[in-house]
């Protein structure tokens, strides 16, 4: 009797979540195909392709920004990958005088909003010649994105431990052959949980790329937004779907990678 | 295992390889510019990429630079219009304040499209370039130099440091089927609407066309523009403003829902304009009344009127920050902007519809025909008559107060 | 020959950075010198903290010391790091990397030799066959049961050939059932691939059918080195005694030819230099060096029974409190005065031994152990 219950409970939870997440999506979809749609109708007046042939006209750049985004966005999470390596390391794995407070400035940038870190970095920026370049938006994209990559692998060295590399040693294996046999296959779960925000956390941005950027480097959020702020709500939804679903792909093709290049399905 | 670790440098090599392309080649324009004649200009504009940085919300807006300026600025003039979509024109003022903060001497913006309380602020701050628009040519040919409404921007004297470009205008929406003589002044609609109780009301400020219409009706029923664009204290615009309180308060048991409540948006009352609850409704936007026929929203009676001593229209404008690289190609493209062929076209419903800045009076024959051609909608007012019946707007400082006051005084 | 050299090597750490109980939270080990001959199965046993594994990790170079040395063949391997010292270890937990196939796993320290794929492929099949282990080689870890996770454990460190092969209580995770047939495994390994090995563990039952010879640690020191028989019959202390399972142990004088301890005494064969002294100390009786008999109904043992404080038999009376059978042994406990006496014994009764029951014991004196009392300098 009780399973059963338990089990209506939790299948009307799925259905809800489920449908929570989905919903906005068809209504995003139709929005995107309506004319004239206000509230209290529930459906819209009429359906055209308008908002759509706007967004994949070619003056409207949107597959230019789109490039612009990606590229972006894999780069840094590149970088922040080579980055927090070495940090994770050390948080996760050894202790140190002042530990706390190095994690502590690492990880600040989840609480502080980036715009505040990017007022600041913005002056030092113009000095280096590094404004309205794609250079400098990676650079500021760094911040709001690096400390969940720190996190993440921090997360993994601390459940990789020593013992695994211990092991490796006494078969022989040098710090390279440890890192790339033992402990890189380790991190992979961590590696894609913060690889996967900090692509969609870059993809994302607005406000540092156009102060950065100066406008000379155009995403696909910097076309997206004025629309979804006061303009066209069809063309609006219409990025806004776009915009999904760039990220969903760019996050299934790098689990792909990652997973097949070390064979997770055996990892327990 | 080496293969590995030269697969992952190779990807950073390229990735960063890609990105160390994009380092822009800059050369500065003399600030002594503005000496020079008109053709240097042109010649010096020749081959220039101008990044025009614009609200990138509208698609109409987006459209027409891109497909019809665009191309011209090309072949005429042999420039780049590089348009730049902005969300919020107050990033750009924010961006310039810290380039100027650092004496930055290069910038990315070369226009930007700017009003109201944006150009206060470049001005104040000395984020400009400085009075160009005596340059241009088709500024002094076919804009009306004394015109207050062009000169002042929200109370605000531009001093030529922006040039206008497009207008918009208050206009009251009503179904001609409903309404045989639509009233002319304020008090003609204060007289209709206690005639017919519970067919008219207006938007809640802090909403835009709201906010217009109660800023239209202080000018009217108080003592008219001019007095609104001295400086004064919030004691003085007060008490200057509450006459309008009576009238509203005065009209407020005759409007929808004996004014005790108003819609949020103008959103929500052309709703209430399109099925019928009430008979009239108002827009920023001459031509938003045609629009929305056009779409099936609005009955086809529909038609537009503005008060006989005028209503409120807003310029917006064309600028060029302090630190602009392709100063020559800005000025060509601002000048072609101002070309009755580019406004025109711009006012052509089919590309964007937006009001004129140039004088129909100084057009030539042939452009005058043009113009007569264009079908804005048979609710759309005809330029001229939308000319005469305009007043500038009022300080945008004062907005705020007035908004509040109304929360007070009318609200309640 | 001597394979493995271990002088004068001292670590301490403090576990804590608070030096309030500084003594308590110390942990020092100080060996002095300890040779292991090659090829030999040696072992290192003791109670958890003892220090065994440390030691283990020095000699892998997985620890660093204070002071000391470590040789290898006559090379001075100190300062070498664990990965060049051509060492393995097989830890308590098999640690097969989780992403590698069986054969990959096993081959991994041959891939580190730079060994090339077929040689690789050759020997992972000869190794695997000798764990018992053919046809795994495709497998995964995950796929593998604790036992044979264990076994490739092993076939991993053995397969490179290392120097020395060190191993940290393998068999501690696995079921009391599997760790006879480790054993057996390791034993085999042993004799055909013939590595100095050196084997930690706290598990008596290992320690007697593995080692050559072994070592006894306790705090960081070792107490004792032998082969398992020689300790087992000659503890040096009190406490080597009861962790080479010594049950019988009183404490007490011995004179000339007795043992006097608090209620029990034991006639000794003469100790004839000990002439009117006497010396304070322990004996350890092996349990299965004493004899039960039973007093009723047997009128051969009621008449030995009268001859207990004669001069050359030795035996005592007592009374049975505990028997328990086991797979053809009596395991006995038997009260005599108020000391408790523990006897393990072949089943030679046709009938259940009654607990309260009257028992004649029977003891072999030639097999009592005396350890003399040091006072702890």
């Amino acid at each position: 009797m009780k399973d059963k219950t338990t089990n209506g409970v939790i299948l009307i939870g799925i259905i809800f979540i489920a449908l929570i997440s989905i919903l906005p999506f068809v209504f995003l979809s139709i929005l995107s195909f309506s004319q004239g749609w206000a509230w209290p109708k529930i459906l819209p007046n009429s359906l055209s392709l308008g908002a759509w042939k706007y967004v994949f006209a070619p003056t409207s750049g949107t597959i230019n920004a789109i490039f612009t985004s990606l590229k972006v966005a894999i780069v840094v999470t590149i970088i922040n990958l080579v980055l927090a390596i070495p940090a994770g390391d050390a948080l996760g794995r050894y202790k140190f005088k002042g530990k706390k407070i190095i994690e502590a400035i690492l990880l600040m940038p989840i609480i502080i909003p980036p715009i505040i870190i990017m007022m600041g970095m913005h002056k030092t920026f113009i000095v280096f010649n590094l404004t309205e370049s794609t250079l400098g938006v990676i650079l500021c994209h760094i911040v709001p994105t690096l400390p969940y990559m720190i996190r993440a692998v921090t997360i993994s060295y601390n459940q990789l431990g020593f013992k695994w590399e211990e092991q490796g040693k006494m078969l022989g294996a040098g710090k390279i052959d440890r890192f790339f046999n033992i402990v890189f296959p380790f991190l992979i779960p961590g590696i894609v949980a913060g690889s996967s925000l900090s692509i969609v956390i870059s993809l994302s941005q607005y406000i540092i790329t156009v102060l950065m950027g100066g406008g000379q480097v155009v995403t696909l959020p910097m076309i997206m937004f004025p629309f979804i702020n006061g303009g066209n709500q069809g063309i609006g939804a219409a990025y806004s779907i776009l915009f999904a679903l760039i990220a969903v792909i760019a996050l299934i093709a790098m689990d792909l990678l990652l997973k097949r290049y070390y064979n997770d399905r055996k990892i327990n | 295992m080496k293969k590995k670790i030269a697969v992952i440098l190779a990807t950073m090599l390229v990735a960063l390889t890609f990105v160390s392309c994009s380092q822009d080649n800059k050369q500065v324009d003399t600030v002594n510019l503005l000496d020079e004649d008109w053709n240097t200009i042109i010649e010096k504009a020749n081959g220039q990429t101008v990044n025009m940085h614009m609200w990138g919300g509208d698609e109409a807006v987006n459209k027409y630079i891109d497909q019809w300026v665009s191309p011209k600025l090309k072949s005429q003039f042999n420039i780049v219009l590089n348009r730049v979509p902005i969300n919020d024109a107050k990033d750009m003022i924010n961006k310039l304040l810290t380039e100027k903060q650092v004496e930055k001497e290069e910038g990315s913006i070369d226009i930007f499209w700017i009003n109201g309380e944006n150009f206060k602020n470049a001005k104040d701050n000395d984020l400009l370039l400085g009075s160009f628009v005596k340059k241009l040519p088709n500024y002094n040919m076919y804009i009306d130099n004394e015109a207050d409404d062009l000169n002042y921007d929200f109370g605000q004297a531009t001093e030529g440091m922006e040039a206008p470009w497009g207008k918009s205008q208050f206009v009251f929406i009503y179904d001609s089927e409903k309404i045989k003589n639509p009233p002319t002044t304020m008090d003609e609609l204060k007289k209709w609407v206690k005639n017919n109780p519970g067919k008219f009301t207006y938007p809640a400020p802090p909403d835009f066309t709201g906010s217009a219409f109660i800023r239209n009706g202080i000018i009217e029923v108080t003592s008219g523009y001019e007095s609104y664009m001295e400086d004064m204290d919030q004691e003085s615009l007060l008490s200057k403003i509450s006459p309008f309180w009576e009238y509203l308060n005065e009209i407020k048991p005759y409007l929808w829902r004996e004014g005790k409540t108003y819609p949020e948006s103008s959103g929500k009352l052309d709703q209430m304009y399109s099925n019928g609850e009430v008979w009239m409704t108002m827009s920023y936007n001459p031509v938003h009344a045609a629009n929305r026929i056009k779409e099936g929203q609005f009955p086809q009676s529909t038609k537009t009127f503005v008060l006989e001593e005028g209503t409120l229209s807003n310029t917006h404008y064309l600028s060029i920050p302090y630190n602009s690289v392709n100063r020559a190609g800005a000025l060509v493209a601002i000048n072609f902007m101002l070309s009755p062929e580019a406004q025109i076209a711009k006012f052509n419903p089919n590309n964007w519809g937006d009001g004129l800045v140039i004088s129909t009076e100084k057009l030539n024959e042939e452009d005058k025909a043009g113009l007569e051609s264009i079908d804005r909608g048979d609710a759309t007012l005809s330029p001229q008559e939308l000319q005469i019946h305009r007043i500038p707007e009022m300080p945008s400082k004062y907005v705020d107060t007035i908004e509040k006051d109304w929360l007070e005084n009318v609200a309640k | 020959m001597t394979k493995l050299c271990l002088e004068g090597i001292e670590k301490s750490y403090i576990k804590n950075n608070s030096s309030k109980n500084k003594s308590e939270d110390d942990f020092r080990i100080q060996i002095d010198e300890l040779l292991i001959n090659e090829g030999e199965f040696f072992g290192i046993v003791g109670p958890s903290g003892c220090g065994k594994t440390t030691l283990l990790k020095i000699v892998a170079g997985l620890q660093e010391i204070n002071k000391g040395e470590v040789i290898i063949d006559g090379n001075n391997i100190t300062k070498i790091s664990a990965e060049n010292r051509n060492i393995s270890m097989v830890f308590q937990q098999p640690l097969l990397f989780p992403h590698m196939t069986v054969e990959e796993n096993v081959t991994f320290g041959l891939k580190m030799k730079k060994i090339d794929k077929t040689e690789r492929k050759k020997r992972a099949k000869q190794i695997l066959e000798s764990v018992g282990l053919n046809g795994y080689l495709y497998r995964y870890p995950s796929e593998l049961s604790g036992g044979q996770k264990q076994r490739v454990a092993i076939a991993r460190a053995i397969a490179y050939k290392p120097e020395v092969l060190l191993m940290d209580e393998p068999f501690s995770s696995l079921d009391p059932a599997l760790r006879e047939d480790m054993r057996n495994l390791i034993l085999k390994l042993h004799s055909k691939y013939k590595m100095t090995t050196i084997f930690v563990t706290h598990d008596r039952e290992d320690a007697f059918t593995l080692f050559d010879r072994m070592a006894i640690m306790r705090g960081g020191e070792i107490l004792q080195i032998g082969s398992p028989k020689e300790i087992y019959e000659n503890p040096l202390t009190k406490y080597i005694a009861g962790f080479m399972g010594y049950k019988n142990i009183f404490q007490g004088h011995i004179n000339v030819n007795e043992f006097v301890g608090k209620n029990v005494k034991f006639k000794l064969p003469n100790q004839n230099y000990l002439k009117n002294k006497s010396i304070y100390g322990y004996i350890v009786i092996p349990s299965e060096s004493l004899e039960v008999n039973l007093v009723e109904k047997n009128n051969q043992n009621i008449k030995k029974m009268h001859q207990i404080e004669s001069k050359d038999y030795y035996a005592f009376l007592g009374i049975l409190e505990e028997v328990n059978y086991n797979q053809g042994l009596l395991y006995l406990k038997i009260k005599y005065n108020s000391e408790e006496i523990f006897i393990t014994q072949k089943n030679k009764f046709s009938e259940d031994l009654k607990i309260g029951q009257n028992i004649l014991v029977e003891y072999m004196p030639e097999k009592i152990h005396f350890i003399e009392k040091k006072v702890r300098g």
